[in-house]
């Protein structure tokens, strides 16, 4: 008794030491890494955070030298290395994530197209601008939409994480995050979206030569370029600061955004001031957060389920092919298998979506659902063959014996044991499918996990998102799992383990 | 009500049956016996069909069966089976359905039977085989006689006019077997046709009009108990029942 005490204290030590452990490390982290500027010209390198996927004119492989990036942020950056005698280096983020990294220290300063904020400016340094630009709304053309008012209760997409975004959020339009600049006027063309609120630079490159795309005149916004720098690096905002002022003071920067055709009547008027604060943002993890979370959550069961509803009829289908189908049958359900098996989801929804949506644009839910389903469809039909093919062929023999014929067995012989048999592998692909559809975010749809990502980057704390995230993960997976145990336990009566 | 002519059937190289003839009478009980791998198990399982044959032609409760059509259409076998019932060696019960749903099943299914008739057939023949009182019992729950007996049941819910029997009582403990030999017995009197693989010599003596002794793809000895048995002509017919009735031999 005393034994059994004793061991059950010191494993709630060790736990309890673990999580404190986390803990500490974490806060650790938190806001005190990163050097400094003595640190930064003792290494002679500028590190600077952007996400190349950002593309044309920001930062990209230069065409001519595919190991080379090229932009004019890259130039920008070049010019004010060298002002500060220095040389700079590229470090890949995604931009979503820029804020939280160099907060983390990955990088000196984070520089793509990071918009002025309120928030932003509460948040970390932010140098003087480096370009006026401004907010572009772009509808389908010929469409009714003329300004962004007209555009309430519609689909209007953004790059999540933007000046955009906070805008859209205060504008009760039905938003969709993406992750790229292109996609959401080829969604806007395929009738997914309404609109799309983006940079006039992004717009101008992706979206208005386009036949069917109309930009609306006028700036729905303007706002200003920054580079962002840690709070605690106040030299280095003044060495930054003090080489764009000297590049605009002596043309250099007027010469590069000529160069790279970025410049206009915008840049010599007087510079936009930093906008207020959105109204629908929190700032903690609250009550608004919770629900979000909680809709999220409600998301990502019914992928799930759909999903599954669709893998399960079409695996068996498919295992049957594969069991019993006839050479071509066989060798379709195989492909199939094979196919869907050998390459990764995430692929197949961007090709469902995407690739296809010229075509025909499914809903990102429905494209998400037919997804998941048809890929999950294969790793079930592994399962049902499995279980087809364990059952003793004394079972068939005997239903043949009195007279079944094929689909006979099958329905009413095989498959019910079948079923029994493929129960707690099913629910293993349940639950893990419940945790892959963690992909769609990808196709904009929010479920869980990107409710977490988006919230993380907001709240500029990812602890209490994750833990929560987790959390609606676990509440729906074990009562899953409980209710998969207890229709096992209700099926197999005569399956009880063996005793070893 | 049974006629088997020249019926041949090959495994690849391998002479399984040879130019097997014999008939069969309404009524009849035949104990077909002989050495492992002689092909008893084969010739039962061509009478209903569970095995193509290469050669010959069998007549089985009204149906013509004949080799060389590569699959019987679906309608004829359907028909076939369920005029000719089979009793398999490990039972073959349905473990996902009780007993009872393992008897009312197949004529459900295949005879289209309005469950409560299939029902009430059920459970006569499940008192019939003395198992009225475990008709909600699943397969895992009955002794291995009691599941051979359900099996019994379960072929003769089809009304058959045939019954096959593969080694009914070889999964069986000694006691086992009596419960299954007696429900048999009772069936041979009630004027059941039936054609019974076995190694019991009881089976072969006191219950089967006939024995047949099958050995190399052929049928070596056909006649009544009191001759096969007894004055077994052919030396494999001795050497077989020589064999079930020597006593082991003792270590010196």
């Amino acid at each position: 008794m005393r034994a059994i005490t004793r061991r059950t204290l010191l494993r709630v030590a060790v736990v309890v030491a673990v999580v404190a452990g986390a803990v500490v490390l974490l806060t650790r982290c938190h806001g005190q890494h990163g050097r400094s500027l003595a640190e930064i010209r003792a290494s002679g390198e500028l590190t600077w955070g952007a996400d190349i996927q950002g593309g044309e004119p920001y930062l990209y492989e230069d065409p001519a030298d595919r190991t080379r990036i090229a932009g004019f942020e890259v130039d920008i950056m070049d010019a004010i290395a060298r002002r500060l005698g220095l040389r700079q280096r590229f470090v890949q983020m995604a931009w979503s994530n820029l804020v939280p990294s160099l907060e983390r220290g990955d990088f000196d300063v984070a520089m793509n197209g990071l918009e002025a904020t309120a928030e932003r400016a509460e948040r970390i340094r932010l140098s003087r601008p480096y370009y006026v630009y401004a907010e572009t709304l772009a509808v389908r053309r010929g469409s009714p939409y003329r300004s962004l008012a007209d555009l309430k209760g519609k689909k209007v997409g953004t790059l999540n994480q933007t000046y955009a975004h906070d805008l859209l959020r205060d504008a009760g339009v039905e938003l969709r995050l993406y992750e790229d600049n292109e996609v959401p006027y080829l969604d806007l063309l395929n009738g997914r979206l309404d609109g799309v609120l983006l940079d006039n630079i992004i717009a101008d490159r992706y979206g208005c030569d386009r036949a069917g795309v109309e930009c609306l005149p006028g700036d729905v916004a303007r706002g200003t370029y920054v580079i962002g720098i840690r709070p605690s690096n106040p030299d280095l905002q003044q060495a930054i600061d003090g080489a764009l002022a000297a590049m605009t003071a002596d043309g250099e920067l007027e010469r590069i955004l000529r160069k790279h055709g970025l410049w206009d009547h915008r840049q010599t008027e007087p510079p936009p001031p930093v906008p207020a604060p959105p109204e629908h943002r929190s700032k903690t993890f609250d009550g608004d957060q919770a629900k979000l979370f909680g809709q999220a959550a409600l998301v990502t069961l019914g992928l799930s389920i759909g999903g599954f509803a669709l893998a399960v009829p079409l695996g068996l289908l498919l295992a049957i092919g594969r069991v019993y189908g006839g050479p071509i049958g066989r060798g379709a359900a195989r492909a199939y298998i094979e196919l869907f098996r050998g390459t990764p989801v995430l692929l197949q929804l961007y090709v469902l979506y995407y690739a296809l949506g010229p075509y025909y644009a499914l809903g990102p839910f429905q494209a998400a659902v037919l997804g998941l389903g048809l890929n999950y469809a294969a790793y079930e039909a592994e399962v049902y063959r499995g279980a087809l093919l364990a059952i003793p062929r004394g079972q068939t023999e005997a239903a043949k014996a009195l007279g079944f014929g094929p689909g006979q067995t099958l329905v009413h012989v095989l498959l019910p044991q079948a079923f029994r048999l493929a129960l707690p592998p099913m629910t293993n692909d349940f639950v893990a499918l419940l945790k892959d559809s963690s992909v769609v975010g990808a196709i904009t749809v929010i479920e869980l996990t990107k409710r977490m990502q988006i919230a993380g980057a907001e709240l500029r704390h990812w602890l209490i998102p994750g833990v929560a995230c987790a959390a609606f993960y676990l509440a729906l997976s074990v009562p899953l799992a409980e209710l998969a145990r207890r229709l096992e336990r209700r099926l197999s009566r005569d399956q009880r383990p063996h005793a070893l | 009500m049974i006629s088997v002519r020249t019926l041949c059937k090959r495994h690849g190289a391998r002479r399984v049956l040879e130019r097997v003839s014999a008939e069969v009478g309404r009524g009849e009980t035949i104990a077909i016996v002989g050495p492992s791998g002689g092909g008893k198990s084969t010739l039962l399982r061509c009478l209903n069909y569970l095995e193509p044959f290469d050669d010959g032609e069998v007549e089985i409760a009204g149906i013509t069966l004949r080799a060389g059509r590569a699959d019987q259409d679906l309608a004829r076998l359907r028909d076939l089976r369920t005029r000719v019932g089979m009793v398999f060696q490990q039972f073959n019960l349905f473990p996902h359905l009780s007993a009872l749903d393992n008897i009312t099943l197949a004529p459900r299914v295949v005879r289209k039977r309005a469950p409560a008739v299939a029902e009430r057939a059920a459970r006569a023949l499940l008192d019939r085989v003395g198992l009225g009182d475990r008709a909600g019992a699943f397969p895992h729950e009955l002794s291995g006689g009691q599941q051979q007996r359900v099996a019994i049941a379960r072929a003769l819910a089809q009304e058959p006019e045939v019954l096959l029997f593969d080694e009914p009582t070889s999964a069986l403990d000694p006691e086992m077997r009596d419960e299954v030999m007696g429900v048999i017995r009772d069936l041979a009197r009630g004027g059941m046709t039936m054609l019974v693989v076995t190694h019991e010599m009881q089976l072969a003596t006191e219950i089967a009009s006939r024995v047949w002794v099958i050995d190399g793809g052929t049928i070596a000895e056909d006649g009544p108990p009191a001759e096969v048995v007894a004055a077994p002509r052919t030396a494999v017919a001795r050497e077989y029942f020589g064999r079930l009735r020597r006593p082991l031999p003792v270590a010196p």
